[in-house]
């Protein structure tokens, strides 16, 4: 390797490591937000660096990271989720059944309604209110336009309230 | 009424419990396996070069004696560009340089975004680090003088190992004992590939097939049976095998004469603070060399800044080596004011 390319991937390399260690525990808490247990949040978020990493040429600037970094892990997440969907469906079924059992409405709380969100909603409130996401931005991340972005956001807002009942809503 | 559902959306995410260690090894693992992989060159044509990567480097052997040759001599023989685009570029001989004096030097890079500076990276313990770094800052001050750059600042880092979660003993053998019976394995079907990596922490099997995409369709199947094969017959079936290709697709651009010639001017431009230049970059087609200034479009001295510019860049291109590079292809230089105005 030439001594310009060495020089240059380091600091490159060291450069992405920085701005990872800020985003770490999000990128953690949001793939948990999807895919529910720790292992498997983890094996998304691993994915996802390892993207990021090998595609952070395609990064244009430094102060953009942490929303094209929440891009891909996102994308990763719902890859994972549709490739394990045979699997997981019928141990899910057991789980919501299970709750039904054991009487969700006493331990509903905000984190449990935005788990059981379907998509778009979900990846749409957690972009908006978790990682203050644009209107705009979460429109280019979902590829749709802004206006169906806040029938989304009304949507996941109303099923969350309707979820959480009168307790919560404004 | 309570707090509202996005506060208290926002603090109960915030409650998921981090599992810190492994989320640092699961990221460590993930950086390992992205080190061994080539960079993938960018799809879409990046239309600002330098601001791209935020980030640019420059490094090009070159005999020293040039390095501290007089400019102002230089410089009235040909115009200054042409002097930059003839030397190497200066984090080159700034490292050749520094290793010659026999420092442990790990990197040089010089960086414009968002600061104009150059980093030296020197390896070895603190004590090494202290000792030398006021002598390696004096002579990369003097080299910098020696060319005429007067923008940078020199920042002196040491070089960081990275550390490795380590394997125990008996994940290592392991390791061993798997990376060999695949090999093996892999060797008596005649299998091409490229590398088998053994991960113990989450107990997989990376296989990287050798060849085009067509020959890892053919073969990840039997691949993969040769490898659980393998594994059975080291009692190792609980590891996962993965099958990959990613032999690198390296896209080299032929005659990319934007970035050659591109690099150049912006090492010149922005190392001289009279130039006033933060940014610099091409579009390929038509080809167009973007500079963008620190002045202000109302500024009176801004359109003849603007002139000063475009007429060392129209001398460099006038050069003989240059010429032949851009054999007769027209193009265009762009200078910008700090907020974005055209100069010229």
């Amino acid at each position: 390797m030439s001594f310009y390319k060495k020089a240059k991937k380091q600091r490159d390399e060291r450069a992405f490591e920085e701005l990872l260690e800020k985003e770490k525990q999000q990128l953690y808490r949001i793939a948990f937000l999807y895919v529910k247990n720790e292992t498997d949040a983890l094996d998304v978020v691993q994915d996802a660096v390892y993207k990021a990493f090998i595609n952070r040429d395609t990064l244009d600037k430094e102060e953009y990271f942490s929303t094209w970094i929440t891009r891909i892990l996102i994308n990763t997440a719902l890859n994972f989720l549709k490739s394990k969907k045979k699997i997981v469906l019928s141990n899910e079924i057991d789980r919501i059944n299970n709750a039904d059992n054991e009487g969700m409405e006493d331990r509903i709380d905000v984190l449990e309604a935005v788990k059981r969100l379907e998509e778009p909603y979900k990846t749409t409130i957690i972009l908006r209110f978790y990682k203050d996401f644009t209107i705009k931005q979460i429109g280019e991340t979902l590829e749709c336009p802004e206006g169906t972005v806040k029938t989304h956001i009304h949507r996941a807002m109303q099923k969350l309230k309707h979820d959480l009942g009168k307790e919560y809503a404004k | 009424m309570k707090q509202d559902t996005p506060s208290v959306l926002k603090n109960e995410i915030d409650n998921i419990e981090v599992p810190q260690d492994k989320l640092d090894i699961a990221i460590q693992k993930a950086l390992e396996k992205g080190k061994k992989q080539k960079i993938k060159t960018p799809k879409n044509k990046l239309p600002i070069y330098l601001s791209a990567a935020a980030i640019l480097f420059f490094s090009v052997f070159i005999g020293s004696a040039f390095v501290f040759a007089p400019v102002g001599s230089m410089a009235s023989k040909i115009p200054y560009l042409g002097a930059v685009f003839q030397s190497d570029e200066v984090s080159d001989v700034i490292m050749k340089e520094l290793d010659k004096k026999g420092y442990k030097i790990n990197s040089v890079s010089v960086s414009y975004i968002p600061t104009k500076e150059v980093e030296v990276n020197i390896m070895g313990n603190d004590q090494y680090f202290n000792a030398v770094k006021a002598d390696v800052k004096k002579d990369v001050q003097q080299i910098l003088q020696a060319k005429g750059y007067d923008s940078y600042n020199i920042k002196l880092t040491k070089y960081k190992e990275l550390k490795n979660p380590s394997l125990t003993e008996q994940q290592q053998k392991d390791k061993q004992v798997i990376t060999e019976a695949v090999s093996e394995e892999m060797a008596k079907k005649k299998y091409n590939f490229n590398t088998i990596e053994v991960d113990p922490f989450s107990k997989e099997v990376f296989v990287d097939l050798k060849g085009d995409i067509s020959y890892y369709d053919d073969h990840k199947d039997l691949a993969k049976t040769a490898v659980r094969e393998a594994l059975g017959k080291v009692e190792h079936s609980d590891y996962k095998v993965n099958i990959t290709n990613s032999t690198p697709i390296i896209i080299k651009k032929q005659d990319d004469i934007g970035s050659d010639i591109t690099s150049k001017i912006g090492e010149g431009l922005l190392s001289k603070k009279e130039y006033k230049v933060t940014e610099v970059g091409y579009v390929e087609d038509p080809l167009t060399f973007n500079i963008k200034t620190s002045v202000n479009a109302s500024d009176s001295s801004s359109r003849v800044l603007a002139q000063k510019i475009e007429k060392e860049v129209k001398q460099l291109t006038e050069l003989k080596n240059v010429k032949e590079k851009l054999d007769g292809k027209a193009y265009k230089v762009v200078i910008y004011s700090k907020d974005g105005e055209k100069l010229n």
